[in-house]
């Protein structure tokens, strides 16, 4: 790898003297229908990654431009991007160009998500005409918008996630923990939270400012690290705007918005200022008609500021600051529901405040054309509290210890640090708060140099970052611990941030072949994560990546022709998902083993022991990073206004974390009430002692009239669980294929046709052994369960699952430009949804087909497990026994027991997994479904805009059938029910 | 003991009117049939009533054991239940058929297929399982459940390796996975739920006496709710084994200090969880003896077991094991199904949960009032019924036991005869 990067860079020395001369680009930006000049519109070249941004006037120069072919393009908010081809041969003046507002009245409006044409890898963007169309309130509501995507009512007092190219949170490999999603280029990350690994929830985020959404679902560029099942980039409004006010409703959610784009005015040197974009929104959601107090709240204000000083000594090479700052109050609440008891509530911030700083700057420079240095930072506060009633006719305990031995449980007014507090029987209220906050940085520098050699474009992008995440809050607490339920205090700002170094280089060729084009992008990228405080110290992992994307027709050469254009791409790459801290610094749990029961006093009061055992997750010398190797194939096609675009992809993801358990033997003495027996101190006296470290009971008279007496005991010999961060020794298989059809325009009605689908497959065996043990119940003789059963794929009657799914959707989407109106209808339909669980192991037999439901052994005659009519049985591999860790073969020793040892077979049977349905292995496929919507939006001059939609508006209540239980089940489960919702946006 | 056919035939209609009206009515004909062939017995009182509450009727069979209905149309349950000795066994026929389909052209025939089951000295006289307001108005508290054992007759009993048992599923109206075609799949046994408890040593209950088993805590719940149950009396059984896996304290606080540690019912846990989940609406409850067979033997022993879920086992008690079971469907549901075979319960009773409310058995006032020394110590006018439910009899037994009678309970192994809904639970002051 050394010496390819020398030799790289070499290359990179030299060609800049290939050629030297250099030309300027200037023009004027102007509005086609108004002939005024568009300011702040940023005129890209992109073949050389030059760039200047208009003047008040719409002009803009761009200096130390290399002849050639090149694409000029240019963007502002609120108008339609426009893009030609150019060719540099020298000074080029007065080049105008020409732009039209973004409305209804266009010739052309989409209402899907689009194909981003200029990437090489499937990448689809939602512009704001579709995401005011679907009337969208939580980011995640665009998942409808993409090929096969199915629409959900929308919803914020729930999480919700990303995921893309998955089938839910139940498949393994974590896949929305994987998917990563940027705001303006600012990360958001879960991975400081001391939860399951999660992805972020998109809650937080305002939907009145997003302008665009744009998912990478193919093979990203190594710009990106940090994730292995794509990324979402939501792009805020940026630019100049009118007042916008936004007034959403439905049944559920409330909405109002008011966003500007302030132009700053000219500094006295006659420079622009700048734009200033600020976005002010609130949005009430309540979780259910009939209970509207259980309500989440977003409260939002956004700032962005943006210039470009190209004055002066900046003149050749302008640099372009945007700096933005978004505050959220809000969160879920339940204090005013009437419907909850006496003050209890349930409150949880999700208060967040997201800082970034993008500082670009045009050197244009023969070793570099852009230096890009950004910096961010996401604080968010997600306290939480829980004010709880509680009753109880019996003293209860609560466990506060973190220290292992044996403790007897105290009265708070004695000891009010006891690691055993008894809480007296009644009535009280307790608040458990939870003090969650977590802070994410990076900071990041990014250069590039871009240069064509006569057929060859040659884009070179290298960069570095610095990243860290770490968590302020202090965790779980409570109001008034004499009351307070068992809990332990970790603090998690006690555990030191996770530091991640990434180094990446990409480089982007594309060969101009005739009139075909060659475009190949290849780079690496390495991440050096720093884990202080942890025996996982400093690790690094690579993930090369490579695009190819071969354009036969361009459409700008084949005007009149049949096929306009045809391309084909194909991705290969790896992406690493760093672990969150749930993995890197668990948060101990305890195994609290009750040691003493005694009986209950007339005052109610019982004073248990317990023997306290910290358990915290162990370190995995083995651990490995979870990665993703992906493969996609890709082609479109424009045959006579016709346009297919088909992608297919095949990705494997490796070492998914997971959390395994084990066992291991455990002693320890009890006492029970029987002990008590011989005891004389009458009970109200009694007084009771532990010994800390061998579990002998004293009782003391408080009265001071007997002496102490000693209980007697039995020693327990158990096995306890212990737990320690793991990965799936087998890949989880995802595997699809995705196509868009947009149909010519039917111009006499108006009336495009889209056809999109999605054929989404999963497969994932679990071929871990792990071991399983059921220490909360007891041995034939009475003692604490002595048998440890090691499985493999884990003690599931199954180990894995496969499945695979075909949604297609219909959209017909009629646009009226005269009127300003466009109504789609979309019908979306689910004709393949195909599940079935797996016992598989290499080599051999994970389970049998068992004669009857109360048998234990294989049928001598039975059929496979898939034929999905006969009970199971999973046996482990091996177990062992308190008394003989050595492994013993399950089967055999199960064999025996049953003719000569009752009490063993008994207890074998117990990790012996049996099926409780007989289709429980059956193919389950579930019949078609279909839903059907309706969005209609439309103008009213220039100054409102009105959208109204209904989900399943033909209030489909019909039953699906599925082939493993052969019963049919109400449809409800998979589409949404009716629900509707309305939009006013106006301007002004 | 001979005891007679319970009642005379009391024919609501003695006549049908013409066919063809909106208020016509149809003459059909139910017989009793027992082991294949007609129970040929008169004057057996055979019921009619229209699902969920409507219209009942009742007629006596003739010698043939045919009882002959005028009904209007509809779909009828008709059931009859009764008892007869013969060389001092005690038999109890029980039967329903639930698929008595009236019309104007359809069948008129009609069969209920009788079952024989013996009378035991031990019976169920109170289940309190659906738990009480609390004080302060929060919610309900339900860890105080309780069933009181009774020594239904004049002999001393005792019983050895007696056990407890609820059938599966939890709640008469979940879904239920026994049945197959409308009937359950099991004739021969019961399944028991996630465990069985059983008494530490043979139990004897004196003539007339009962015994109390806490269920859950047994301790004085009163302190906390005043609606609820003192349980920490010393006589008083427990429910309380949490080294075999039953140790949520909130549903087994360590019992009260005067309850001796040989009242503690053990357990072998073959299910899941860290509780005996015994309905708080609904359940399914029976006791029973493994007589030759230790309990922790069956219970451990896996030839029994039935998978009935991933999550839940259950164990195959023999139905000639069973002493006594009470049938519990839920109040305000429609899709209530019985659990317990006709043989142990062919009828079912009716809860309310959350009032502090009992299942409680009625008293058999023929027999008891033929007891000589009761005579001057029966307490009439009972009252303590609910939600329209009451003891038919109109004796307060609970009343009548403490002025020192003897109350002898009615038992036809039928819920709907033998239980109703008591408005406070017995062992409540």
């Amino acid at each position: 790898m050394k010496h390819v990067l020398v030799t790289y860079f070499f290359l990179l020395a030299i060609l800049p003297a290939v050629h030297a001369q250099t030309f300027s680009v200037s023009g004027r930006v102007l509005d086609r229908k108004t002939g005024e000049p568009v300011e702040f519109v940023a005129v890209i070249l992109k073949d050389s990654r030059q760039w200047a941004v208009a003047d008040a006037d719409g002009r803009f120069t761009i200096g130390n431009v290399y002849p050639g072919e090149n694409v000029i393009s240019a963007s502002c908010l609120g108008y339609v991007p426009v893009e030609k081809n150019i060719t540099v041969r020298g000074d080029i003046t007065g080049y105008e160009i020409f732009m039209d507002e973004d409305n209804l009245m266009l010739e052309s409006v989409v209402v899907t998500a689009q194909d981003n044409g200029n990437s090489a890898t499937t990448s689809r963007i939602v512009d704001r005409t579709a995401l005011d169309h679907v009337q969208m309130l939580n980011v995640t509501d665009i998942a409808g918008l993409l090929p096969g995507g199915t629409t959900s009512n929308p919803s914020l007092t729930s999480a919700h996630r990303f995921e893309i190219r998955s089938g839910g949170a139940a498949e393994s490999g974590n896949p929305i923990f994987s998917t990563a999603v940027e705001v303006d280029g600012v990360r958001l990350s879960n991975n400081a939270s001391f939860g399951d690994a999660a992805g972020v929830t998109t809650n937080n985020i305002a939907s009145s400012n997003v302008e665009s959404v744009e998912v990478i679902s193919g093979v990203a560029s190594v710009e990106y690290g940090d994730m292995s099942s794509g990324i979402v980039k939501i792009n805020t409004r940026k630019g100049v705007t009118p007042y916008m006010v936004t007034l959403s409703t439905n049944p559920r959610t409330k909405q109002v918005s008011l966003s500007k784009g302030f132009s700053l005015g000219e500094s006295r040197s006659g420079a622009s200022a700048g734009v200033l974009n600020a976005s002010l929104e609130y949005t009430r959601a309540i979780s259910s008609q009939m209970s509207p107090y259980s309500s989440y709240d977003r409260k939002q204000l956004s700032l962005t500021y943006s210039n470009t000083f190209s004055r002066g000594a900046l003149a050749q090479t302008p640099l372009r600051l945007s700096a933005s700052l978004t505050g959220n109050l809000g969160g879920y609440d339940t204090k005013a529901d009437p419907d909850t008891f006496l003050d209890t509530y349930t409150r949880q911030r999700d208060n967040v405040y997201r800082g970034g700083v993008t500082l670009g700057w045009l050197l244009s420079k023969p070793w570099i054309t852009n230096l890009e240095l950004k910096a961010s930072a996401v604080y968010n506060d997600r306290q939480s509290a829980v004010r709880t009633n509680y009753s109880n006719a019996a003293g209860t305990v609560a466990l506060h210890g973190t220290q292992e031995g044996y403790y007897v449980a105290g009265d708070y007014a004695d000891d009010p640090s006891a690691a055993v507090i008894l809480i007296p029987r009644g009535y009280w209220y307790n608040t458990m708060r939870t003090d969650d906050r977590p802070l994410n940085y990076k900071v990041s520098l990014k250069a590039d140099w871009a240069r064509s050699f006569g057929k060859v474009n040659n884009k070179v992008k290298i960069g570095a970052e610095w990243s860290g995440e770490g968590n302020f809050g202090t965790g779980q607490y409570s109001d008034d611990m004499s009351t307070a339920p068992t809990f332990r205090e970790y603090r998690y700002c006690d555990t030191p941030f996770m530091n991640n170094a990434a180094v990446y280089l990409e480089d982007n060729v594309t060969i101009h072949l005739g009139s075909t084009r060659l475009n190949l992008i290849a780079g690496v990228r390495n991440d050096n994560t720093i884990i202080r405080g942890s025996a996982y110290g400093t690790t690094s992992s690579w993930s090369p990546r490579f695009n190819a994307k071969y354009t036969v027709f361009s459409p700008e050469d084949r005007v009149d022709r049949t096929v306009k254009e045809l391309s084909f791409r194909a991705s290969w790459g790896v992406s690493v998902k760093l672990p969150s801290y749930g993995v890197l610094y668990p948060e101990p749990t305890y195994q609290d083993i009750r040691v003493f029961t005694p009986t209950t006093g007339s005052d109610g009061n019982a004073y248990y022991a317990y023997y306290i055992l910290p358990r915290t997750i162990e370190y995995n010398a083995d651990l490995r990073w979870q990665k993703s190797k992906q493969t996609e194939i890709g082609m479109d096609i424009d045959l006579d206004g016709y346009r297919i675009s088909l992608a297919a992809y095949y990705s494997r993801t490796l070492d998914s974390y997971r959390i395994t358990t084990d066992y291991e033997r455990f002693t320890y003495n009890y006492t029970d009430q029987s002990d008590l027996d011989a005891c004389t101190i009458p009970v109200d006296d009694r007084q009771y002692e532990v010994d800390g470290k061998t579990g002998i009971v004293t009782v003391y008279d408080r009265t001071g009239a007997m002496s102490p007496q000693t209980l007697t005991y039995a020693t327990r010999e158990s096995f306890v669980s212990k737990r320690y961060a793991d990965n799936d020794v087998s890949p989880v298989t995802r595997y699809g294929i995705e196509w868009v059809v947009d149909f010519k325009r039917i111009r006499p009605i108006n009336t495009t046709i889209r056809l999109d689908g999605a054929f989404y497959g999963y497969r994932s065996v679990d071929r871990n052994i792990t071991a399983y043990c059921p220490t909360s119940v007891t041995s034939a003789d009475g003692t604490p369960f002595k048998y440890v059963g090691f499985y493999y794929g884990g003690n599931s009657i199954s180990n894995g699952t496969e499945s695979r799914r075909l949604n297609t959707n219909l959209t017909v989407t009629t646009h009226i430009p005269k009127v300003r109106m466009v109504i789609s209808l979309k019908l979306e339909a689910s004709l393949l949804r195909y599940s079935r669980f797996l016992s598989e192991m290499d080599g051999g037999q994970r389970s049998y087909v068992l004669s009857g439901r109360t048998d234990y052994f294989p049928a001598e005659d039975g059929g496979s497990i898939y034929d999905g009519d006969s009970y199971t049985v999973t046996y482990p591999l091996y177990y062992v026994s308190y008394d003989d860790l050595s492994p013993r073969n399950f089967y055999e020793d199960f064999v025996w027991a049953r003719d000569n040892a009752p009490q063993l077979y008994s207890d074998l049977s117990r990790l012996a997994v049996k099926s409780s349905y007989t289709y429980y292995f059956a193919k389950d496929r579930i019949s078609p479904y279909f839903s059907a919507n309706i969005s209609v939006t439309k103008e009213i001059g220039d100054i409102a805009s009105i959208s109204f939609y209904a989900n399943n508006f033909f209030n489909n209540h019909g039953q699906v059938y599925s082939t493993r239980t052969e019963r049919w089940s109400s449809v409800s489960s998979y589409i949404p029910g009716f629900f509707y919702g309305l939009s006013l946006r106006l301007k002004f | 003991m001979f005891f007679a056919a319970l009642a005379a035939a009391l024919p609501v209609f003695t006549s049908c009117e013409e066919n063809g009206g909106p208020e016509a009515t149809y003459e059909i004909s139910v017989n009793l049939m027992y082991e294949g062939s007609a129970y040929e017995e008169e004057g057996i009182t055979v019921s009619l009533s229209v699902f969920n509450g409507g219209a009942s009727y009742e007629a006596a069979t003739n010698a043939s054991g045919t009882a002959s209905f005028c009904v209007p149309a509809g779909t009828y349950e008709a059931s009859a239940s009764f008892r007869t000795a013969e060389n001092g066994n005690v038999l109890t026929f029980n039967g329903v058929n639930s698929s008595v389909v009236v019309t104007a052209s359809g069948e008129t025939s009609f069969d209920i297929v009788l079952t024989a089951s013996e009378t035991n000295q031990i019976v169920i006289k109170e289940l309190y399982i659906g738990g009480c307001p609390t004080d302060d108005g929060s919610d309900y508290y339900q860890y105080d459940k309780y069933v009181v054992l009774y020594n239904n007759s004049s002999e001393s009993a005792t019983l050895a390796n007696l056990c407890l048992g609820m059938a599966t599923p939890y709640n008469s109206n979940g879904t239920n996975n026994y049945y197959e075609g409308g009937s359950l799949i099991y004739s021969d046994w019961i399944p028991a739920a996630c465990a069985i408890w059983w008494f530490q040593q043979d139990v004897t209950i004196e003539p007339y006496s009962q015994i109390v088993v806490a269920l859950n805590g047994a301790i004085d719940h009163t302190a906390t709710y005043s609606n609820s149950v003192d349980l920490s009396n010393s006589a008083y059984y427990a429910t309380y084994d949490p080294e075999c896996g039953f140790s949520n304290a909130n549903y087994y606080p360590a019992p009260s200090a005067a309850i001796p540690t040989d009242h503690y019912l053990q357990s072998y846990l073959y299910g899941r969880g860290n509780a005996w989940p015994l309905s708080n609406t609904s359940p399914a409850f029976f006791i029973f003896s493994t007589e030759g067979t230790a309990p922790e033997a069956f219970a451990q022993d896996p030839s029994n077991k039935y998978q009935y879920s991933s999550a839940l086992t259950d164990a195959k008690v023999p139905v000639e094991w069973i002493i006594d079971g009470v049938e519990v469907f839920r109040s305000g549901y429609d899709n209530n199904q019985k659990r317990l075979l006709a043989s142990v319960d062919a009828g079912s009773v009716t809860l309310t949960g959350r009032l502090g409310y009992s299942v409680y058995r009625n008293v058999d006032k023929e027999a008891t009032e033929a007891l000589l020394e009761n005579e001057g110590l029966l307490v009439y006018n009972y009252a303590g019924g609910t939600d329209g439910s009451t003891d038919p009899s109109g004796i307060d037994a609970e009343a009548s036991i403490a002025a020192g009678a003897h109350i002898v309970y009615k038992d036809t192994n039928n819920a709907s005869n033998d239980f109703h809904q008591r408005a406070r639970a017995s062992l409540r002051r």
